[in-house]
């Protein structure tokens, strides 16, 4: 589709462009770290960071959200549901991992059988710019699992940065519309070439892809390996490597209220908690870490496959750097994929 | 530290070959620049991988308390034995199983610090003497140690092992000069101000509850913020939940928190901990004149009471 250049001295121009219509979010600053979040001005983007501390996810998929909330008087009931989103949304800066796990995500809210509206609704109304990655962290390995730093899919627009100036490429109508106004250039022979360069340096410093295939037909036989015993002992059990993680989708549901008054929330879950399996009964059906961890792993690597057929990882690396006690994902992957 | 890193692995080797103990708890070395990994050893030949350096920064009493069939030997430096001792008063762990391999501390490096310092990705880092010394691709970075310490470490009134089987290495002379300094400049704000900085950090929240899972104090069957019928607090990240969380874990560790820090090196957010549960361990310093986990015995004062003492009702 449509190719076109922009100075970087307009690009703050344009996103401020952006702003008057879109509630924009983009990577910023947040106490010490850079995270995912709503920006008022193009000033507050934070350009080098490629792995925020929270991903995009909560965007269209709030870690709390109120489903509806319910009133009582007298014996009448009255519910109003929160489902309508009013504004669009752009996610400025996007990386093409944290693009992919929204395409993850796509497939388990919004299926031909069942679609989630909480997240439909807002998911319609966001529009994705992405941008590729020149420098590689050394904990990303989007390669390995069918992604890539300048990987395009779900993004509506792709900025590639190529020196002086960024090379705009509309992939939607959408952007193709948004492609457009003071700062933009006709992309030239060289801007191409700069962007193909700029691919092929980036995918060198990436590590050699890993086999998902290979890892899935080895996770089929090892629901009883000891392998899961040696993760579990140094697991904490905490929550850091699923719900910062971009593709993890799991929640909970809660009525919170009283008889007169009250809301129905659904918050983030995630596998890693022990009362996550617990039923009403006191039965735990995942009662110990080792099922736990087993499960992290078995869903994103094996069943997520079978129902999915994607990935359920993207290879941000944001549980690897997170990890309190460096349980380090892709050194799990290759003993998978070592394992007999 | 090469040394003491020998020290561990040769003691690790000799228990572990002698059948003196079923299992060794100690740090191996990490998979990114700045960090260690715990390990667990279970095999004489296998202690080979363990290590000792500035990026030791877990608490490994928090593994203790569920191996119950085991004997255990564990690598812990001075806060990591206030919480065994915390835990043996607390009638949690059994003195008789567990071989304390003692190791004087001298402050563990916050990874964090030093990644904000570089201008580019840390790639590899190493330790020349006070100095840390972080490399990436363009770039070579020093620091002295001592301003790249964690908050709690740099606040640290115990970091030789205060109880042990085996003491390896020199004890170190305590460089805190104010326990409380980081308490005191926020008490120092006007309330309003408190109350915002609490609100604003407590907001970044996501109840991962690393903080509980990382905290060799928090072994509670049930968490109050896991129990559902009724529910305590507001479930979600709303300013009520994310406050009732904090709050709530907060005073459970009142006179119980044993100041290591592991809570705020496990936060993602970076939420300041420290600040909290250092407020309440001041309370206590100042009140009752304790610090939790010095001596085997010492009960903590809210778990004890005197049969005269007045209530709230009878002033
Ligand atoms: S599993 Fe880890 S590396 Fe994979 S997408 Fe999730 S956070 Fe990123
Ligand atoms: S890994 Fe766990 S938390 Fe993440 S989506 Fe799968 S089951 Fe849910
Ligand atoms: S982040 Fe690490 S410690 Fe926490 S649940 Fe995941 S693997 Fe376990
Ligand atoms: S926060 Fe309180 S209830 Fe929860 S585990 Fe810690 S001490 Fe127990
Ligand atoms: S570790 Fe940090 S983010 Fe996680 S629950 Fe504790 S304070 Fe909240």
């Amino acid at each position: 589709m449509t190719k076109k250049r922009i100075a970087k001295e307009h690009i703050n121009a344009f996103l401020a462009r952006l702003l008057e219509d879109y509630i924009v979010y983009a990577p910023a600053e947040e106490a010490n770290y850079v995270t995912f979040r709503q920006i008022t001005a193009p000033e507050e983007v934070v350009w080098d960071c490629l792995v925020t501390r929270k991903p995009p996810k909560d965007v269209v998929f709030p870690q709390t959200e109120t489903l509806f909330t319910y009133t009582k008087d007298a014996d009448v009931l009255r519910l109003q549901s929160m489902e309508a989103v009013e504004k669009e949304r752009i996610l400025w800066g996007v990386r093409p991992c944290d693009a992919q796990a929204m395409l993850i995500q796509d497939a388990v809210f919004d299926t031909p059988e069942d679609r989630d509206v909480y997240y439909t609704n807002k998911r319609e109304k966001t529009w994705l710019i992405g941008i590729g990655c020149n420098q590689p962290l050394s904990t990303c390995f989007c390669t390995s699992v069918g992604g890539g730093p300048f990987k395009k899919d779900g993004m509506d627009l792709f900025l590639t940065d190529i020196g002086e100036a960024y090379l705009a490429e509309a992939l939607t109508a959408k952007g193709k519309r948004l492609l457009h106004g003071r700062g933009f250039r006709r992309a030239t022979k060289a801007d191409l070439k700069a962007s193909d360069a700029a691919e092929q340096t980036a995918l060198q410093r990436l590590p050699a892809p890993m086999s998902m295939d290979i890892i899935k037909q080895h996770l089929d036989g090892m629901m009883d390996s000891p392998f899961w015993d040696e993760i579990q002992a140094t697991c904490l059990g905490c929550g850091i490597c699923t719900l910062l993680c971009p593709v993890c989708y799991c929640f909970d549901i809660v009525d919170e209220g009283t008889t007169t008054c009250g809301q129905r929330v659904r918050n983030w879950d995630t596998c890693q908690y022990s009362i996550y399996t617990l039923e009403a009964s006191g039965h735990n059906p995942r009662p110990g870490g080792r099922q736990r961890v087993r499960q992290r792993l078995m869903h994103k690597f094996n069943y997520h496959l079978v129902n999915q057929n994607l990935v359920g990882c993207v290879g941000c690396g944001r549980c690897v750097q997170l990890c309190p006690v460096n349980i380090d994902l892709r050194q799990l992957l290759a003993e998978i994929g070592a394992a007999e | 530290m090469q040394e003491l890193a020998e020290a561990i692995r040769e003691e690790g080797k000799r228990l572990l070959e002698s059948g003196e103990v079923d299992l060794v708890i100690g740090f191996t070395v990490g998979t990114l620049p700045l960090r260690a990994a715990p390990v667990f050893v279970r095999r004489a030949e296998d202690a080979e991988q363990l290590v000792w350096n500035s990026f030791c920064e877990n608490n490994l009493a928090v593994y203790l308390r569920d191996i119950r069939d085991k004997r255990i030997a564990v690598v812990a430096k001075g806060c990591d034995t206030r919480a065994i001792v915390a835990l043996i008063n607390e009638h949690q762990l059994d003195r008789d199983k567990i071989h304390i391999i003692g190791v004087p501390c001298h402050g563990m490096v916050d990874r964090r610090t030093v990644a904000r310092r570089a201008p580019g990705q840390v790639l590899a880092v190493r330790e020349e003497g006070e100095e840390i010394v972080a490399e990436g691709e363009s770039f070579s970075i020093r620091l002295p140690r001592s301003k790249a310490l964690y908050r709690s470490c740099a606040a640290c009134t115990h970091p030789n092992p205060v109880i042990y089987d085996i003491l390896l290495g020199e004890e170190v002379a305590v460089w805190a000069e104010d326990p409380y300094a980081h308490v005191r400049e926020i008490e120092l704000k006007p309330a309003a101000e408190r109350a915002a900085y609490f609100a604003t950090e407590a907001q970044r929240c996501i109840r991962c509850y690393a903080c509980r899972q990382a905290c060799p104090m928090c072994y509670c069957e049930e968490c109050f913020v896991d129990h559902t019928t009724p529910r305590w607090i507001e479930s979600g990240v709303t300013p009520a939940g994310l406050q009732g969380w904090q709050i709530g874990r907060a005073y459970h560790l009142t006179g119980r928190c044993v100041a290591c820090g592991a809570c705020e090196r496990s936060c993602p957010m970076e939420i300041d901990l420290v600040y909290l549960n250092g407020k309440l361990r001041k309370e206590v310093w100042e009140l009752y004149g304790f610090q939790t986990g010095l001596i085997v015995g010492e009960l903590p004062p809210l778990a004890v009471f005197q049969p005269d003492e007045g209530s709230d009702s009878t002033p």
